[in-house]
């Protein structure tokens, strides 16, 4: 039973981002922040929203599957939540540990058999109240994964369905003694030992065949338990996959709803602070156009608990996107909140803006500047070298890279020469890339090229920062001397 | 008359082997060799083959004769299951042996004891045999018959050109023809398939009571049942549970109990069994024995250096002579390295014509030179065991051990300390040395004055001159490379281009003159056309 909340059936998303790419991005774009703001402590919101924002959807069409489903969730919000609130008791952790022993992990067959069981009653119950909910909801929901979902739970779980299931589980209990068939092994050791039902005609030969009387020297207590172990090895196999089958799928059912009770809850926290959130355009990989409007750093608003600041762009054919400008005039935030929106939109999710169009792009890496590590063992411009070098042996054409104040650890004319090389050599390649930089001969280099999209920190003819982040080339001065006089007054 | 296939002679193989790992392996690394290309030598129990180096010309003539022949892939295949099988054989039917005389003794007092119990007729029986050694007997008869008959089938088209190979297939022959031989394999077969097609039901009691036979007629089983009602939920990979229990029984008597019971069922094939496992419980043979588990020393190590040689390394066979008019090998390559890093490895050769017997070699530190050393170790000591060395060409003394000197690392000991060490190490490794040893030394004196260094290692140079064997000496004093005519200087090769990487490459040069400045970007390949040619589009 398939529940198909995420993709149609049949339907993968793109490979997910590669390990150390995600790391990368997790700490560049402050998604931490923003992940575990919304899931709290539900691993299950925090897992789904992770594994989805690191599986880009191959196409916009997939994007719309998801965004139906989202505008269902946002309509019958309460629904969905009960749905939610009914796998949260069907916890595997929770049932996998009855009394104190965990029948999962255990190395005791009569524990395995015993909590299996005892499992099977629980899940089969709570599938009886799921398949009651998927009776009263089904008109309500206008999407196809919902609608879906529901129709195949009705179909799947009839009454007879689940009588049937309660029955076997209530015959099968630990006899008071075994029928086996058995073969003979290399050296004529009983081997294969499978458990049998018995019959009335096994019944009258049993009373007639030659038995064995127990006696000490045949370790009876230890041989005959060792027995009984090989006679329920398969039965308690097909009990514990039985009760896992239903785990996982009230996991999956779970997972999958997480990732729609995510985007409600960050939905209603930027709600709270004012801040709005749209349904993105998604545009085809091969498109170049991007347009935003309010674009905004959702970890500023989680952190700062108050609105923040937004910034529009139209664009079109552009390769190279240059941000130059002041010193703590807001372009990290701003690339920050770029990389979080592509991520963002490209798996589904509403994305922090009034509005925002932007083109599919596969994956999605990061090169930000580091803080100095204590423990780092090579040279600060050596580790950022083999950070590029790994980010350019996987990258691909139709990637996105996102570059923060790179090779700002060397001189100004190496650093800006190298970086060069990369961006060129990337955009060249069909890369798309963002580059914040105030290394001045690297921004230079670029003047006057089509595919490249200047932006510049916004300062007003006073000296004074907006924190907007606005068309315009890279001028002369840096403006460290602002924050130096800020500082010194 | 056929007696190993690692000696010509049983007088050669009566010659006394070293029992424990020369201190040269650890340095060399080639307890990494074998522990990695050859897992289970120690089980074997063929180390000391491993550390007994050989100098008699004949002995190292059959063993490379023999590996030659090995390469055949056809050759290995026919030996495949004499090897597998009978490798640890002989200990497992001595043990049975001794087991099932003493078990006679056994039931003797078990028998005696039946007098003081009430028989109950048809419940208990009275003289319960030990089924399950008998078969064992079976088992391992049958298996050792058919094949030994498989491979006798193949000797005929393999004609075998070795004469370590062609002795063991004549052995086999003779021994396959033999009228008990043509018995018991019979017998066997026969015994084998009635107990395979035997399907009883077996009954007993979760509270220890009692057992009972009967026969199988197909009854359902349970799991299957469950499986099919929950089949709708699953999806992908499931779990399994089952525990991996062991079939053997816990009680072998309870086990031979129930084996009792059934025999009443099946008399005459338990009453053939018990015939057969007397007549021929003596059916192993020495010769045969020792050849499994012996070529074992060829097999891992073709197995090894095979997976090498498709990463495009070689390995020869070197020619061992008393005095060579010129030591060389070609193209060689530390074998422990190789076995980690499977690709790039690097190749070096080198060569010594007399009056020249001592490698000085100086570089930069992570230039490759140590590695160099332990190949220069390598060859001349799998040489003298017989086998292939790394490289595509080698002629090498006989040599009777190689020792090592590597810099050890003591951290707790003050640099007085460390040098009366390095001293006391290298007087030892002198006093053990013969003509025919070789060194392997590596940054000795390191911790002492550059002076006092050069002082000292002259002193060993000449001490190995006198000595009169192949050496290699790893130091950073480059003063030493043309220290007299004996020795030759061999160093790291320059990179390229400035601020290429190393190449690993060991030239026979003059030391010194290269340059490190590094280009940062070039060395992480970083430029402009390297990123374009990495990402494609």
């Amino acid at each position: 039973m398939k529940v198909n909340l995420l993709l149609p059936d049949g339907c993968a998303a793109s490979e997910s981002i590669p390990a150390f790419a995600r790391d990368a991005l997790k700490k560049d774009l402050e998604l931490e922040t923003i992940l575990n703001a919304v899931a709290r402590k539900d691993d299950f919101i925090l897992q789904a929203l992770t594994e989805a924002i690191f599986s880009p959807l191959p196409t916009p069409e997939l994007i719309s599957y998801r965004h139906e489903a989202l505008h269902d969730a946002i309509d019958h919000a309460e629904e969905v939540r009960a749905i939610y609130d009914l796998c949260l008791s069907t916890d595997r952790r929770r049932l996998g540990t009855m009394g104190t022993l965990n029948w999962m992990n255990n190395y005791d067959l009569n524990t395995t058999f015993n909590g299996a069981l005892e499992s099977l009653n629980v899940l089969t119950e709570a599938l009886r109240r799921l398949r009651k909910m998927a009776e009263a909801y089904e008109e309500r929901f206008q999407s196809r994964g919902f609608r879906a979902l529901f129709r195949m739970l009705r179909e799947e779980l009839t009454d007879e369905y689940l009588e049937e299931v309660k029955r076997q589980v209530a015959e099968l209990r630990y006899p008071d003694s075994f029928l086996v068939s058995v073969r003979l092994g290399n050296h004529l050791q009983g081997v294969d030992y499978v458990l049998l039902k018995k019959s009335k005609k096994q019944t009258l030969e049993l009373a007639v065949a030659p038995s064995y009387r127990l006696g000490e020297e045949d370790e009876p207590a230890k041989d005959i338990s060792a027995r009984q172990a090989r006679a329920v090895n398969g039965v308690t196999n097909a009990l514990a996959q039985s009760a896992m089958y239903l785990f996982d799928f009230f996991d999956r059912l779970r997972s999958e709803l997480a990732f729609y009770i995510g985007c409600l809850i960050l939905i209603e926290g930027m709600e709270s602070k004012s801040m709005p959130m749209c349904f993105p355009t998604v545009l085809k990989g091969e498109s170049e156009q991007r347009e935003w409007e309010g674009l905004y750093d959702i970890s500023l608003v989680v952190t700062k608990r108050a609105s923040v600041t937004g910034n529009d762009l139209r664009a079109g054919h552009k390769r190279i996107y240059l941000v130059t400008g002041a010193n703590q005039g807001g372009k990290s935030t701003f690339l920050r909140s770029l990389g979080q929106a592509q991520l963002m939109a490209q798996c589904g999710m509403p994305v922090g803006a009034k509005k925002f169009t932007a083109p599919l792009r596969r994956t999605v890496y990061s090169h930000f500047k580091r803080e100095e590590d204590r423990w780092m063992r090579s040279g600060k411009l050596d580790e950022e070298l083999v950070r590029m070098r790994k980010i350019t042996d996987y990258i691909r054409p139709g990637d996105l890279l996102l570059l923060n104040e790179s090779f700002s650890s060397t001189s100004e004319r190496e650093g800006s020469e190298m970086l060069r090389q990369v961006t060129q050599a990337l955009a060249d390649s069909g890369v798309e890339v963002f580059s914040v930089s105030h290394l001045h001969t690297y921004a230079s280099a670029f003047r006057g090229r089509e595919e490249v999209q200047f932006l510049r920190a916004q300062r007003r003819s006073d000296g004074e920062r907006t924190f907007k982040i606005v068309p315009g080339e890279p001028l002369e001065t840096a403006y460290g001397e602002d924050l130096y006089k800020e500082v010194f007054g | 008359m056929f007696y190993s296939v690692l000696f010509p002679s049983e007088e050669s193989a009566a010659r006394p082997r070293r029992k424990t790992m020369p201190e040269a392996f650890t340095d060399l690394q080639l307890d990494v060799v074998m522990k990695r290309g050859l897992q289970d030598y120690q089980e074997l129990g063929l180390e000391d083959i491993y550390y007994t180096p050989v100098t008699d010309p004949e002995v190292i003539q059959y063993r490379q004769e023999v590996l030659r022949e090995l390469e055949d892939p056809a050759v290995r295949e026919a030996l495949s299951q004499i090897v597998e099988r009978f490798g640890s054989l002989r200990e497992f039917m001595d043990g049975l042996r001794q087991k099932m005389a003493g078990a006679m003794k056994l039931s003797d007092s078990s028998r005696r004891n039946y007098f003081y119990k009430i028989p109950i007729p048809g419940v208990t029986s009275s003289k319960t045999r030990n089924w399950m050694d008998m078969a064992r007997v079976l088992e391992r008869l049958g298996e050792f018959t058919e094949t030994l008959a498989d491979f006798a089938g193949s000797v005929e088209r393999l004609r075998f050109r070795s004469a370590g190979l062609r002795g063991f297939a004549e052995h086999v022959l003779r021994f396959c023809k033999s009228e008990r031989f043509l018995e018991m394999d019979a017998e066997a077969r026969r015994l084998r398939a009635a107990f395979g097609g035997i399907r009883y039901c077996l009954w007993f009691k979760s509270d220890n009571s009692a057992v009972k036979v009967l026969p199988f007629e197909e009854q359902e089983d349970y799991a299957a049942g469950v499986e099919a009602l929950f089949s709708r939920f699953r999806q992908g990979e499931t779990r399994d549970f089952r525990k991996h229990l062991e079939e053997e029984p816990v009680s072998e008597k309870l086990e031979n109990e129930i084996l009792q019971l059934l025999s009443r069922r099946y008399p005459r094939e338990f009453g053939d069994l018990e015939a057969f496992s007397e007549k021929y419980l003596d059916f192993d043979d020495d010769a045969i024995l020792r050849f499994a588990r012996e070529a074992r020393f060829y097999l891992g190590w073709l197995e090894m250096t095979e997976k090498l040689k498709e990463e495009g390394l070689h390995f020869c066979y070197p020619a061992l002579e008393e005095k060579p008019k010129e030591t060389f090998a070609r193209d060689c390559f530390d074998l422990a390295l190789a076995l980690r890093q499977n690709r790039g490895v690097v190749t070096n050769s080198f060569s010594l014509a007399p009056p020249e017997q001592i490698l000085i070699v100086t570089g930069p530190n992570q230039g490759g030179k140590s590695t160099f050393a332990r190949s220069f170790g390598q060859v001349h000591y799998l040489a003298s065991l017989g086998l292939t060395v790394p490289g595509t060409a080698a002629v090498l003394p006989f040599c009777d051990g190689v020792l090592t000197h590597f810099e050890r690392e003591e951290k707790l000991k003050d640099l007085n300390g460390k040098l009366r060490d390095d001293l006391m190490r290298l007087k030892k490794l002198m006093d053990a040395a013969t003509p025919q040893s070789v060194f392997v030394v590596n940054e000795i004196f390191a911790s002492t004055t550059a002076w006092d260094a050069q002082v000292l290692c002259g002193h060993m140079l000449e001490a190995m001159i006198q000595k009169g064997g192949n050496a290699v000496l790893v130091t950073f004093l480059e003063e030493l490379a043309d220290f007299g005519p004996q020795t030759v200087s061999m160093a790291a090769e320059a990179p390229e281009q400035e601020g290429g990487s190393a190449s690993y490459r060991i030239l026979r040069k003059k030391p010194g003159g290269l340059s490190y400045a590094m280009r940062l970007a070039e060395r992480h390949a970083l430029g402009y056309e390297d990123v374009k040619r990495r990402v494609g589009g």
